[in-house]
């Protein structure tokens, strides 16, 4: 993609971002199977991301980002997947993360974007092996993460801990950890989502965010920048990011199936075999109840957000199973379409196979799966409490 | 695992035989990752199948084999999934060529086995694009044919072919020399049947080299005075496919074990050995592979009960073969997929087994007889009455 010119301009539309998403699918398809190979988002795609304005969705505007909704995000990372699962993954988690950085005191986020909008950070939320003692000012942190999707390209991570209260996120400079490579996997290679370990850093008492009722009413971030997505509890707000990617790579397997059936004949599979028919109408079928889910969750949301209205315990759990529920219609849209694909769909060239195995990927976040992300509702609704996060 | 000198017994038990499949295990377990990287079966994995005597389960009487004609051999599949799905599906292959060319005359089968019965035999049985000419004595073949599992490790091949004799589908026997493999094989599952392309340039069949294969079993009874075995007098699209289906039985056992092996002993909340739902998906999931290896026990049984009682396959007995072969490749399917789905980031790293069993499953499904949609579709149309394809 060229450069865009205005790509500093900070009245970009979300009309417009979606649009150099959808621009940005051809070459990011392109990419695709050295992305894997490289196991990492290649440099190129993430210049791409800067330049197109898109990743300035999630930072604040007093940084240098864009005053769009958050959910300009969603429909972003949901084009960006048709091109490429794996570096529409990273797109959204970088953009939740930027995002996030606005709830901590303003002295680390002005250490984050000091030096322009452009720092990405990754993260490894789940509390890793970690131990962490207090000094004066501040921490000093030890310990091994996990799946820190997009590591290879931050400047910044944000590390889950707990101990100094039930949950706490630290933010950690480049030249505080160490990248180790163990992302051998089946599906979602060129996330990098790979191990992350600390070693004696000190992490001033400004790097740390009790995240314990952050964005529940007021409080740090929407004092600083008075967006709506700051006055939204993070659990509620954050996992959308990996559900927008995975609704994605769904209407892409749907993309590809149709593409290589289109103008067949005869018997077997065809376009004229009734069973292909149903095949595709169920598939399509559940992408479009997902994405429409998707965004009305979202929209109400962001209207909650806007009148102040509390988000009940109940209203917590319906989203968390929607996020699970979501991602599983994709899941079964994508496998009904594997399926019945063929033995010439498993050749390492063809798309299909890459779709099947990174929506296997995205689908195998804890959080994602309905027995266990998306359980929580069942007991809430059923007038006991939650017993895990909502 | 130690050689097994059990192949000098003459006549082991079925139960011996089976035993021996279950001592392999462990061995294609902790092979499974280099014959995934190889995309072929290891040669000592050939070597073991051979020492074991299971390659001659298949292989008829005279010619050193130990002709067991109660479905065995498939029993044997499931069985060496459990370790290695790739290493089973071209031992299932090779097995089920092996009774195959039983059907051939006398002087083919002669040929194949001059040299002892330890030879393998791989095929690709869709006709490719190939084109076959009559010639005095027999055929010119030249083509190129897909998905040719197990073709590194064969001595000779069986090709589809269309256009001679009645029109009908014709597989013809091609010794080494006269094919070349072309290593295509890069793909998601099933990596290590090194499942290649073959291409023949030029070559020369004798006619006695060639098989009809609609009248095999079924008319032409040259296998059953030959071998005087109940499996030649089953024509051979009825018994065909379940060596495909048994070591998806034997996978999606393997899938049971593994997810076991990593949640017992576990405690606390989310994935562990006290979750309900877990608890729930493993019953589910175990129920689902216990009765497709039921259905496929049963229905292989009742084959072989008809044709020792010299009974005819209708229509509509066919198609049902048909039908659960694909159904319960579906059955394992989604025993797979619903252990693999709550199985959670660890799983997806290549040194796990799960996610290999996972890839292998999807690959095995992929076969076009094994799609529900495809494959299990000709029951419904003989049961409705109108005429089977």
């Amino acid at each position: 993609m060229a450069a865009n010119t205005d790509s500093r301009s900070n009245d970009l539309t979300s009309e417009e971002l979606i649009r150099r998403a959808a621009d940005l699918i051809p070459v990011l398809k392109s990419r695709a199977p050295h992305t894997e190979e490289i196991r990492r988002v290649p440099s190129e795609t993430v210049q791409d991301f800067l330049s197109s304005g898109i990743h300035r969705i999630g930072v604040p505007p007093r940084f240098g980002g864009l005053d769009v909704d958050y959910g300009s995000m969603l429909e972003v990372a949901t084009e960006l997947a048709r091109g490429c699962g794996a570096s529409s993954w990273c797109y959204a988690l970088w953009v939740a993360h930027s995002y996030l950085i606005g709830h901590w005191p303003m002295q680390a986020q002005e250490e984050v974007f000091g030096e322009g909008p452009d720092a990405l950070c990754s993260s490894s939320l789940n509390v890793g092996k970690s131990t962490t003692q207090q000094v004066r000012g501040g921490y000093r942190l030890n310990g091994h993460w996990e799946f820190s999707s997009g590591c290879d390209s931050a400047d910044w991570l944000m590390l889950g801990l707990h101990g100094i209260s039930e949950r706490a996120f630290f933010l950690v400079p480049r030249s505080d950890f160490e990248i180790i490579d163990n992302w051998f996997v089946s599906g979602l290679r060129g996330t990098g989502s790979k191990d992350i370990v600390v070693e004696d850093a000190f992490i001033p008492n400004h790097r740390v965010l009790d995240v314990h009722g952050v964005g529940d009413g007021s409080g740090t971030g929407w004092e600083l920048h008075g967006q709506d997505r700051y006055r939204m509890p993070i659990p509620v707000l954050m996992g959308w990011d990996l559900v927008a990617p995975a609704i994605g790579m769904a209407q892409s397997m749907i993309d590809e199936f149709t593409a290589r059936i289109i103008g067949t004949s005869g018997p077997g599979r065809t376009a004229d075999s009734p069973a292909i028919h149903l095949r595709l109408s169920e598939a399509s079928a559940e992408v479009d109840a997902g994405m429409a889910l998707m965004r009305s969750d979202i929209k109400e949301m962001f209207e909650k957000a806007r009148t102040g209205d509390p988000f009940t315990p109940l209203d917590r759990a319906r989203f968390r199973r929607d996020k699970a529920f979501v991602v599983q219609l994709g899941l079964r849209a994508v496998n009904r379409l594997f399926d019945l694909s063929g033995g010439h769909a498993l050749f390492e060239s063809v798309v299909i196979q890459r779709i099947h195995r990174d929506m296997q990927a995205a689908a195998h976040r804890d959080g994602l799966i309905m027995d266990l992300g998306g359980q929580q509702y069942g007991r809430v609704a059923l007038g006991l409490e939650p017993d895990g996060r909502v | 695992m130690a050689a097994n000198t059990g192949s000098d017994v003459k006549n082991p038990t079925s139960d011996e035989l089976l035993q021996r499949a279950v001592n392999l295990v462990p061995m294609l377990k902790s092979r499974a990752a280099h014959t995934e990287e190889l995309r072929r079966i290891p040669e000592e994995t050939v070597r073991d199948f051979l020492a074991s005597g299971l390659n001659r389960i298949d292989v008829p009487n005279r010619f050193g084999g130990l002709d067991v004609a109660d479905g065995l051999v498939f029993w044997v599949g499931a069985e060496l999934a459990r370790g290695c799905a790739s290493s089973a599906w071209c031992y299932s292959v090779w097995s089920a060529n092996a009774f195959m060319v039983g059907f051939w005359p006398l002087q083919a089968q002669e040929e194949l086995y001059a040299d002892g019965p330890d030879v393998l035999f791989s095929s690709s049985l869709t006709p490719g694009a190939s084109t076959i000419e009559t010639v005095s004595g027999g055929y010119r073949l030249k083509g190129r044919w897909e998905f040719s599992s197990g073709c590194d490790s064969a001595s000779w091949l069986i090709l589809g072919v269309t256009g001679v004799g009645d029109g009908g589908r014709t597989w013809v026997l091609v010794p080494r020399q006269d094919f070349e493999i072309v290593d295509t094989w890069f793909v998601s599952g099933l990596r290590g049947t090194g499942s290649k392309d073959i291409v023949v340039a030029d070559a020369f069949i004798p006619g006695y080299r060639m098989l009809d294969v609609g009248k095999a079993g079924n008319g032409d009874f040259t296998g059953w005075e030959i071998h005087g075995q109940a499996g030649y007098r089953i024509p051979i699209p009825v018994l065909l496919g379940w060596d495909l289906v048994a070591p998806m039985v034997g996978i999606a056992q393997g899938m049971i074990d593994e997810f076991t092996a990593r949640l017992v002993g576990t405690s606390g909340p989310g994935k562990t050995a006290e979750s309900e739902v877990i608890q729930i998906r493993l019953a589910e999931a175990s129920a689902e592979v216990d009765a497709g290896r039921l259905m496929m026990h049963h229905d292989i049984r009742e084959t072989f009960e008809k044709a020792e009682a010299g009974e005819t396959f209708t229509p509509l007995e066919q198609s049902r073969y048909r039908r659960d072969r694909a159904f319960i490749t579906q059955l394992c399917l989604r025993s797979v997929n619903r252990l693999f789905d709550v199985s959670g980031g660890h799983a997806l790293f290549d040194n796990e087994a799960l996610q290999r069993f996972h890839r292998d499953a999807h690959a095995v499904a992929h076969r076009d007889s094994l799609i529900m949609d495809l494959g299990g579709q000709a029951y419904g149309k003989v049961a409705l009455g109108l005429e089977a394809e």
